[in-house]
């Protein structure tokens, strides 16, 4: 889908209007009926898909591609990740915040750990050498992704410890029996799980 | 205080004189709460309103709260006794005190005027409806941890007392309260987990006020409840009523101030006279309340079967929709089911458009919260103000001896009671009839959210349209019935056919002068009436043909590509465009990114100026990728980078020019010698070369690895494949009746009678043959007009290849 040549002025302003029109209508919580309303209704809009249509051929494409590319985007950008992030207008807690939310003041992120799918990285103990961890964050239907990288790790019997940060929406808060599902894979795993409520 | 137990009964309910008589309902009676019909929406509606009080009174109480007013509904997600609804609210959490008295069956606040629903009867009927358990949590910024009740129906004994429980906190600036059922009654739970959609369009219509206006949020199953608002003409659009064309507004707005009344805060009972007790259930705590009837009335832009009516409020949330009560007279004189209804009257089976919102806070309402005490006097008097005591009907009030109804629902009546098309009752339409229809579809876009029906301008367009074609209808009337004035072609114009159209003697003679033929109503036939712009397209590309090499995608990595299909038009008439002036090349743009160009050859820009096909096409191309790519590029840089980047083949360089010109070759070479070998003219053929042309002949076979054929040069055709190129210009030269004569080129040679109109006729095909010899030969280093010359050569000398007939 990124194979098409859009010059990079016309992909920042149709971005641009995308993701101003996503943060107006709270696109995390439109359900797929809404959802697919407002594709139709983009590629209609000449400033989104009037654009674009030069540049992906027809049509036919524009769905495709702006559900493939920005709208993909929009919740890792949110957080201040990926190469839409400076095109969002509400932003979501980055992990920073995060982090410093839910291990405390007194844990920094190790530069140059960061990476994506799912997002993490490697957090550090303020003034000690050696107490590290991974930190992993991500939403319940993710769960297995957020967890597989720490099951890779146990493979190798890596040294870190894992913390698994699963967001609790407001929306939809995790249920009891999600929480008790964690418990029992905390221990099996040996990792921790800790949980961002997020508004 | 962990590990307390709450007494969940001990409420005075009723108590006479010196002698308290507490009633305390046993568990029995709480568990048969569950019993009370309340539809699932209804319950959890219930527990909603509780988290929009607590907004409200954080909004009235002035405080700044950064977090937003949210509710979240999570719905079960099985059918197993885990599975759980939830509940939760962003509001200010409750102390254990507070807690302790919102649980209380049967408990009320001391405000019970300001609030939609209370912890209370309300709260134990729902939860009791929804499952078997009930767990409410809560807590404020700063406290510690959760604290909340557990109240279970199973265990629950006649002693009356729930388990106190607490729940650690991820982050101690959280607040606001949560309720969790679980071990759901089966079928109510089945509902809730299936009927996530309903329960939201449900909710998006009791709360729409809030949700608008108060900016509440309420999130169900993870998605955000849309406010279901009303699909209603503008604040200015109005009518003009009568002869007097007195000028009635599409929306009134209703703000009426009542005195202010003293209320009981025990049982919400207005007193009618000053007093100390109430003199409902002798309640002691009794307060001066303001009543205030406000909101609109309007008219929405379309008609509906059910949807039209008013909607009556109380603290925000609607307890009555698309109510029709106020449409039927009630004669306070008559008997019992002496009522009339009196809206809608005129199509009645195309429903009504008079709609209404209305804010009733201090009328008491049922305690399903589904209607108004409709018995109470402020419920009558609330009915007075909007709709009046008369009639709605101005006759019947008249007959019924009353003076006009001059109130908001009846001056509504009167400007928007009929629906005929037009300005007159705005309604929208066609230039004959009303398309109510056609605007209900509207509605269920402007429902859905698509912007382009927000506004009633889509609304407000179609009414003035159906207008301006009436208009003109009606002109034609007129001039057709004058037969002072025979313009055939005014009638024809407003007929829509084009007065030089071949029909026009034929219509003219039956709409024109004698005015026995109403115009309008001679309705063209589909012959007669004028060609659409489809049509015409139509037309043009019946009579045309592609063009290969211009139908490609047109662009630039900078504007974006156009995918067009270029057609070159076959015959006399000529393109015209949309106003019907002749043009070279006219585009239409097809669905998404394709557009087909039709060229014209005929026209004179190309049959006198001799343009290139391309250079036309670019330009009108330009034009439209400038304005999509909104470039600033000037017309003539947008014209050279497209045809650079589209029209590559195009481009005039010595090496593309001279592989053109040496393919062509080798088909005038195979012809040539196709026609020796035919006549055994070889050997005749072969002595005309000079000895130069026999050595590079000799030589390129040797190179091609045709040494075996040397031996045998002269004595077949083949030797043409490898003679220089210039050598086929002499031997064209030298045998022309060979060569001739539709032979190998179409030019006419032995049977013309004059020697000049033969080297004439010799001449032309010598000459392009010539051009294209050169360049086939040494084409590096020519100028662009040398190039130019000899591509022209290449397709005229295709031109005079003989067809294979």
């Amino acid at each position: 889908m990124s194979d098409y040549n859009i010059p990079p002025d016309v992909e920042a302003a149709v971005v641009t209007q995308l993701y101003a029109q996503a943060a107006e209508l709270d696109w995390t919580h439109l359900n797929s009926t809404d959802r697919t309303r407002w594709y139709q209704s983009w590629t209609k809009d000449p400033e989104i898909g009037g654009r674009l249509i030069g540049f992906v051929g027809g049509t036919e494409n524009i769905r495709p591609w702006l559900k493939d590319c920005p709208m993909k985007e929009y919740e890792r950008a949110r957080r201040g990740e990926g190469k839409y992030s400076a095109f969002i207008t509400r932003h979501a807690a980055t992990l920073e915040e995060v982090v410093a939310k839910t291990m405390g003041a007194d844990w920094e992120i190790v530069e140059g750990t960061r990476a994506v799918k799912p997002l993490r990285v490697r957090i550090r103990r303020t003034g000690s050498e050696d107490e590290e961890r991974h930190f992993v964050l991500g939403e319940e239907p993710q769960l297995k992704h957020l967890l597989w990288p720490a099951v890779i790790d146990r493979s190798r019997s890596e040294s870190y410890p894992w913390v698994v940060c699963v967001v609790d929406p407001f929306a939809s808060p995790l249920t009891v029996e999600q929480k008790s599902l964690h418990r029992r894979l905390e221990n099996f795993l040996g990792v921790r799980v800790v949980y961002f409520s997020e508004i | 205080m962990p590990g307390q137990r709450y007494d969940l009964g001990r409420v005075p309910i009723f108590e006479e004189g010196s002698t308290s008589v507490k009633i305390t309902p046993s568990a029995r009676v709480l568990r048969m709460l569950g019993e009370i019909e309340f539809k699932e929406w209804q319950c959890v509606a219930e527990l909603v309103d509780n988290s929009f009080d607590d907004f409200t009174e954080i909004i009235r109480s002035g405080v700044n709260w950064p977090n937003g007013y949210k509710v979240s509904v999570s719905l079960p997600d099985s059918s197993t006794p885990q599975a759980q609804l939830v509940i939760r609210d962003t509001g200010r959490g409750m102390a254990y005190e507070q807690l302790e008295r919102a649980v209380r069956a049967g408990w009320s606040s001391n405000d019970m005027h300001d609030k939609l629903g209370l912890f209370g009867m309300g709260f134990n009927v729902s939860t009791a409806r929804l499952g078997k358990r009930t767990r409410v949590l809560t807590t404020r910024p700063g406290d510690t941890e959760w604290i909340g009740v557990e109240i279970d129906l199973d265990k629950i004994g006649d002693d009356f007392e729930a388990d106190d429980i607490t729940e650690p906190k991820d982050d101690p600036s959280e607040h606001g309260t949560k309720i969790i059922v679980d071990r759901l009654h089966r079928t109510r739970g089945d509902w809730l987990r299936r009927n996530g959609a309903a329960l939201r369009n449900q909710l998006g219509a009791v709360y729409s006020w809030l949700l608008i206006e108060r900016g509440f949020e309420l999130y169900v199953g993870r998605t955000r409840v849309k406010p279901v608002r009303h699909c209603r003409w503008g604040e200015d659009r109005y009518v003009e009523h009568g002869t007097t064309k007195e000028r009635i507004p599409a929306y009134i707005a209703i703000d009426e101030k009542l005195e202010d009344g003293l209320a009981c805060l025990d049982c919400g009972q207005w007193q009618l006279t000053m007093t100390d007790i109430c003199s409902d259930c002798g309640g002691d705590r009794l307060s001066e309340r303001q009543r205030r009837i406000h909101g609109w009335l309007g008219i929405q832009r379309h008609l509906d079967k059910t949807e039209y009516g008013l909607d009556f409020l109380r603290n925000g949330r609607k307890i009555l929709r698309w109510d029709k009560q106020l449409f039927t007279w009630r004669n306070p004189n008559g008997v019992a089911g002496n009522e009339e209804p009196e809206y809608p009257v005129e199509l009645a089976h195309q429903g009504g458009r008079i709609i209404g919102e209305i804010h009733l806070d201090h009328v008491p309402v049922t305690y399903q919260k589904d209607a108004f005490e409709y018995g109470d006097r402020s419920w009558r008097s609330a009915v007075e103000v909007i709709r009046g005591v008369a009639p709605l009907q101005p006759k019947r009030a008249e007959n019924a001896g009353f003076p006009e109804n001059t109130s908001p629902l009846a001056t509504l009546f009167k400007g928007f009671r009929r629906n005929d098309a037009g300005l007159r009752c705005l309604v929208p339409g066609d230039g004959r009839k009303p398309i109510h229809e056609e605007t209900r579809r509207w509605a269920a876009d402007f429902h859905k959210g698509s912007p382009d029906y927000q506004t009633d301008e889509r609304w407000w367009q179609a009414v003035q349209d159906h207008e301006a074609i009436k208009q003109r209808g009606k002109e034609t009337k007129t001039t057709a019935s004058v037969p002072s004035q025979p313009d055939v072609d005014a009638v024809l114009d407003a007929l829509g056919v084009p007065g030089d159209a071949p029909s026009s003697g034929e219509i003219a003679t039956n709409a024109a002068p004698d005015g026995q033929k109403d115009a309008t109503s001679a309705t063209p036939t589909a012959k007669e009436r004028k060609e659409t712009r489809g049509e015409r397209i139509a037309r043009y590309e019946r009579l045309s043909n592609p063009h290969p090499r211009l139908s490609r995608p047109f662009g630039h990595p900078s504007l974006g590509y156009l995918q067009v299909e270029t057609r070159l038009l076959d015959g006399e008439e000529g393109l015209r465009d949309d106003s019907g002036q002749p043009v070279p090349v006219l585009l239409d743009q097809r669905a998404g990114n394709d557009m087909t160009a039709l060229i014209d050859p005929e026209h004179d820009v190309f049959r006198l100026f001799g343009s290139d096909y391309a250079d036309l096409l670019l330009v009108e191309l330009a034009a439209v990728l400038k304005v999509r790519a909104r470039s600033e590029w000037s017309p003539s840089r947008l014209v050279a980078a497209i045809r650079s980047e589209s029209l590559k083949d195009g481009v005039l360089d010595g090496t593309t020019v001279g592989a053109e010109a040496r393919e062509l070759l080798v088909e005038v070479r195979a012809r040539m010698a196709r026609e020796l070998d035919r006549t055994g003219a070889a050997g005749k053929a072969f002595t005309h070369l000079t000895r130069d042309e026999i050595t590079a002949t000799e030589n390129q076979m040797i190179a091609s690895g045709k040494v075996g054929r040397v031996r045998d040069l002269g004595q077949e055709g083949g030797f043409l494949e490898h003679v220089p190129p210039l050598a086929l210009v002499r031997l064209v030269e030298t045998m022309p009746a060979m060569f001739l004569d539709g032979h190998v080129f179409r030019g006419p040679y032995a049977n013309v009678a004059s020697d000049s109109a033969r080297a004439l006729s010799l001449a032309r095909v010598t000459g392009y043959l010539s051009d294209v010899a050169t360049h086939g030969t040494y084409a590096a280093g020519a100028t662009a007009y040398q190039l130019q010359r000899a591509r022209l050569s290449a397709a005229l000398l295709v031109d005079e290849l003989a067809g294979d007939e």
